[in-house]
């Protein structure tokens, strides 16, 4: 081991201090303590999880229901987070300040009740499919709706079973652009088909069920035709 | 607990924390440049009276940013104006901790304006620039260095605090890891047939490739679901091989086998094939290359250097036969 730290100043000292107090606020914050909440076992993929995971502690010699799991997971989940709540506390205003924190959960639970954005244009001629992802066009429109920040916009707040109150605005952001490069279209139909994922081997692909549809009129956006 | 002290006062050249501080703001203001380029400044930043996706003038605290400037689209293009400006005065090493600070400052208004439209990876962005704040990353390869020294590059006995860098390499090794840990879907595992990453590419808003082809190379992607989930898992194999080079003068096989082999380095270029791969298959927008541009803090000065030269020599091979 490197032994060469002839004189340490007070300020390495207090600079080490510093270092470790960050450190430590940063693990806590990037350990995945099991924050379960009721809602989170709504989801028809949770109640999967749940049922393998419990069919999986019974063959390994553990009798468990996926009920007896859920209620097990509820009650860490609420202590681990009350855990982490209180310590974190004193230090949200400067992380609400600076935008940081340490939670990557990166496709940790991949969906395969996934959503499928689609953009229909609807005027005198009938309904035209303007954008359906994951797009292939390579228009303006698809180039828009594909840029990162957009699609979290659309991906994370609406494709769930029920979408949040910005995927209505989001709905007439799109309308609006729409309108602008299409003169002709009286209405546009925005939505988010659910579309099952079923691996090989797993059964027949199955057609997308339409969703979450919101259909924005050119009144609506105050642009005339 | 001297070695702890000591391990945080050390200094070291400059060039890992400026290839950081060159990547990460090439990264951020690329992206930028595309919310012009699309039109979105205003309603990604913006109030939703100026125009504005989101509604951040409901928010309670409020966001400084609108106390100071108000809710007109002029606030939103000043928002994105001011983080294109701090992150080009990054990018080229002017006044680079303060224009890190500013662009921090900013970023973190700017995600709460659509939260849904800020993303892990800029999280992390933010962390690095957070550090950067306090780095002495514009040491070199900078406009600073090229008015101090002469030159873009800072004499090569230059030393600087590393524990920036220290940091910024604690934060690779915490991002996998975490990852890798939070993957508790049992898809990620044979439990659930290792599907993750085939329902990932077949997600429509990520997919690149069709349906047909994505079937064809099914048995492929489990191998990857599988190869990248535990590559995530191992990730504090960089805290190992660290641990084993500053005490390399003790015995030890394992030891001894760690400090034959540029470990670290592997660990680094699995992820770099990693993530260009996912780039290849996967819709990620910056991601790929916004968690790689923090790869050379991973990597100790002196090693960068003669990771470049052996480059430069490559590059510089072919042209002399």
């Amino acid at each position: 081991m490197s032994t060469d730290t002839p004189s340490l100043t007070t300020w390495a000292w207090a600079r080490a201090g510093l270092v470790t107090l960050v450190l430590l606020l940063q693990i806590l914050d990037a350990i995945p303590l099991p924050e379960l909440r009721k809602h989170h076992l709504a989801n028809p993929v949770a109640q999967e999880e749940l049922v393998r995971w419990s069919e999986l502690l019974t063959d390994l010699g553990r009798p468990t229901t996926p009920e007896q799991l859920a209620e097990t997971g509820l009650d860490l989940g609420s202590l681990a987070g009350t855990f982490r709540k209180v310590v974190l506390k004193p230090w949200h205003p400067l992380r609400r300040m600076t935008g940081t924190g340490q939670s990557w959960g990166l496709f940790a639970y991949p969906e395969p009740a996934s959503g499928r954005l689609v953009v229909d244009g609807i005027g005198p001629d009938g309904t035209e499919t303007l954008y359906s992802a994951p797009g292939g066009k390579g228009d303006e429109l698809e180039t828009l709706l594909e840029y990162r920040r957009i699609r979290g916009i659309y991906d994370d707040a609406g494709d769930r079973p029920r979408p949040r109150r910005i995927y209505q605005r989001f709905a007439q952001f799109v309308a609006e652009r729409v309108f602008a490069d299409h003169p002709e279209l009286t209405a546009v139909e925005i939505r988010l088909d659910l579309h099952p994922l079923i691996p090989p081997g797993q059964g027949e692909p199955v057609e997308d069920t339409r969703r979450h549809a919101r259909i924005v009129l050119r009144s609506d956006v105050g642009s005339p035709p | 607990m001297r070695w702890w002290v000591g391990l945080w006062d050390r200094r070291e050249h400059p060039r890992s924390l400026a290839a950081v501080r060159i990547g990460l703001s090439t990264v951020l203001l690329w992206d930028l440049l595309r919310i012009w380029a699309y039109d979105l400044v205003v309603p990604l930043s913006g109030t939703h009276t100026a125009g504005g996706i989101g509604v951040p003038e409901s928010l309670q605290p409020s966001l400084w940013f609108l106390d100071l400037f108000g809710h007109s689209a002029g606030a939103a293009w000043g928002l994105w104006g001011g983080m294109a400006l701090s992150c080009t005065l990054l990018l080229l090493g002017v006044v680079p901790r303060l224009a890190a600070l500013v662009l921090v400052l900013l970023y973190a208004q700017l995600a709460q304006v659509v939260p849904a439209a800020d993303r892990g990876i800029d999280m992390l962005l933010r962390n690095s620039l957070l550090v950067l704040a306090f780095a002495n990353s514009g040491a070199t390869w900078s406009l600073s260095a090229r008015l101090r020294h002469g030159s873009f590059s800072a004499p090569a006995d230059l030393r600087v605090p590393a524990w920036p860098r220290y940091l910024l390499a604690l934060q690779v090794v915490v991002l996998y890891f975490a990852a890798g840990v939070s993957k508790a879907a049992s898809s990620w595992t044979p439990v659930g047939g290792l599907n993750a990453l085939f329902i990932a590419m077949s997600d429509p808003h990520f997919q690149r490739w069709p349906d047909e082809w994505l079937r064809a190379v099914y048995p492929l992607t489990r191998v990857g679901t599988l190869v990248s989930w535990v590559w995530e898992w191992i990730a504090p194999v960089m805290l190992l091989a660290w641990w084993y080079r500053e005490t390399a003068d003790r015995k030890g096989r394992l030891r001894g086998w760690f400090n034959r082999r540029p470990v670290v380095e592997l660990y680094l270029l699995v992820g770099a094939i990693f993530h260009i791969g996912t780039h290849f298959t996967l819709r990620l927008g910056i991601f790929p290359f916004a968690v790689m541009s923090v790869y050379p803090a991973c990597v100790h000065p002196d090693a960068l250097a003669g990771m470049l030269g052996k480059l430069q020599a490559l590059l510089i091979r072919p042209r002399r036969t």
